[in-house]
């Protein structure tokens, strides 16, 4: 026998070897009974860690109720949810159509969920969207079928990782942000290299990176979204942003720039800093269901 | 939200996604682990994925991604266990030997090779179905099946699989 007929054998007499796992189905509707019951007090509770999601790094809470705050990057260890929220009374007038990078309207139209494959694909609204560097698309959407305000989205080559059930988002936030891999991921590579995603409120002119509290890197922002990236791994637990208002001014009341009563001098992210092509795309804000629209990822 | 729907796909699917999650995951434990976590993730979004074309395609993708996943976060971690878990017992037959080889060797494997040499040669995926599966494209798929098998080849993977000479190549 070759090498493949080896494997191949040697996987299905280990397949054959497996037993059921006892009363799988019984367990199962427990366990996500009790998640769903998590995720929905969660969000509720407008301080929101997301379920776990494929990319999963750092998990932030909220440190203020207002854009401008200092807000803390907690890395719960490793492994735990990616989703950081502060509440925002002014989260329904967010603006859409924010992006960062180039945005092919496929990937926005495969993210798109068929509750009903006799109508189509459901409407979502695209808040803000980009594609980093190395080729991973990002989207945060809302999809008001589905009951959560917001949702995000990440894949390659049109194609989202559903995979992975998206994390919820409450109503209320004036920034999120989101880690995740980078083409490591895809090419099996290893190292553990992430992107960091902030999206601010329409407005926010400046966003800035503290690796610890205390030192500051502006990050380049476009449309109030900045995307750095940590060529060793998660942003560490003492990283902190903090995001400026529309007039560039923090919650202090300094300017952006200033440093905000720390220094402005940054120390440096490992590995740098890379963000995409700020031109925007013409895709729209609102998608709506049509038949003759590309079937989201979800139907296949 | 059916539930009764979800009872009958876990039913059905349940021991298939084991036996998958078993030849991706280091132990049992670990496997069982996986399963019973993506399908809870699974019935947080049952009324979605039932609606797809082929919820089970779905379903193992879920598998097979959150997998990859979690390698990622947790490699390195050790946790501690209520239990340790039983190990298998080696059998003296030669095939029961090879099939342990076999496993021994594709746990050393990079998580999405060894979910690409699993859903090749286990579920009998195409190319582009792994593709779409795992998320990459086809030259991606077929790079990593060729680095996989070359890595079982090396002398260390051919003498575990008793592999001849002229059979590694």
């Amino acid at each position: 026998m070759n090498i493949e007929d080896i494997v191949r054998s040697g996987l299905h007499d280990a397949a054959d070897q497996v037993a059921p796992i006892p009363d799988l189905h019984a367990t199962a509707l427990q366990r996500g009974r009790r998640r769903r019951t998590t995720r929905r007090i969660a969000t509720a509770g407008c301080v929101v860690v997301s379920v776990s999601a494929i990319i999963a790094t750092g998990v932030a809470v909220s440190n203020g109720t207002g854009g401008g705050r200092h807000h803390n990057l907690h890395v719960a260890g490793q492994g735990d949810g990616t989703q950081q929220v502060v509440a925002d009374p002014w989260w329904d007038t967010w603006s859409t159509d924010r992006y960062d990078g180039h945005v092919d309207p496929a990937f926005l139209q495969a993210i798109r969920p068929t509750y009903d494959t006799s109508k189509g694909p459901e409407k979502i609204t695209v808040y803000a969207a980009g594609t980093t560097s190395d080729g991973n698309q990002w989207a945060m959407t809302t999809d008001p079928t589905e009951g959560h305000r917001i949702e995000w989205w990440q894949g390659r080559n049109n194609r989202p990782l559903v995979g992975e059930v998206p994390p919820e988002v409450d109503a209320g936030q004036t920034w999120t942000s989101w880690s995740m891999p980078t083409e490591s991921a895809e090419n099996g590579s290893s190292g553990n290299q992430q992107w960091l995603i902030v999206v601010g409120r329409p407005g926010t002119t400046d966003i800035d990176f503290s690796p610890d509290g205390a030192t500051w890197r502006p990050l380049e922002t476009h449309n109030g979204i900045a995307v750095t990236f940590f060529a060793d791994g998660f942003p560490p637990a003492s990283a902190r942003v903090r995001l400026s208002d529309a007039s560039g001014v923090y919650a202090t009341g300094k300017p952006a720039g200033a440093g905000a009563g720390e220094s402005p001098s940054a120390s440096p992210l490992p590995g740098g800093s890379s963000t995409s092509s700020p031109t925007p795309t013409a895709a729209p804000s609102s998608i709506t269901a049509s038949a003759s629209a590309a079937p989201p990822s979800a139907t296949r | 939200m059916s539930d009764d729907s979800f009872r009958e796909f876990v039913i059905a699917r349940g021991p298939d996604l084991t036996r998958m999650a078993t030849l991706l995951c280091r132990d049992r434990t670990e496997a069982e682990d996986l399963v019973q976590d993506t399908l809870a993730s699974v019935y947080a979004s049952w009324r979605r994925i039932e609606a797809a074309a082929s919820p089970d395609a779905y379903v193992r993708r879920m598998l097979v991604n959150r997998h990859v996943s979690w390698w990622r976060r947790h490699r390195g971690r050790v946790e501690p266990r209520a239990a340790v878990p039983d190990r298998t017992t080696p059998d003296p037959t030669e095939a029961a030997a090879t099939t342990d080889a076999v496993l021994r060797m594709l746990r050393t494997l990079p998580p999405k090779q060894r979910a690409a040499i699993v859903l090749r040669y286990y579920a009998d995926y195409t190319d582009a179905q792994i593709a779409e599966t795992l998320g990459c494209s086809e030259p991606t798929v077929r790079s990593q099946i060729s680095r996989a098998l070359t890595a079982l080849r090396q002398p260390a993977g051919a003498a575990e699989l008793g592999l001849t000479e002229r059979t590694r190549t």
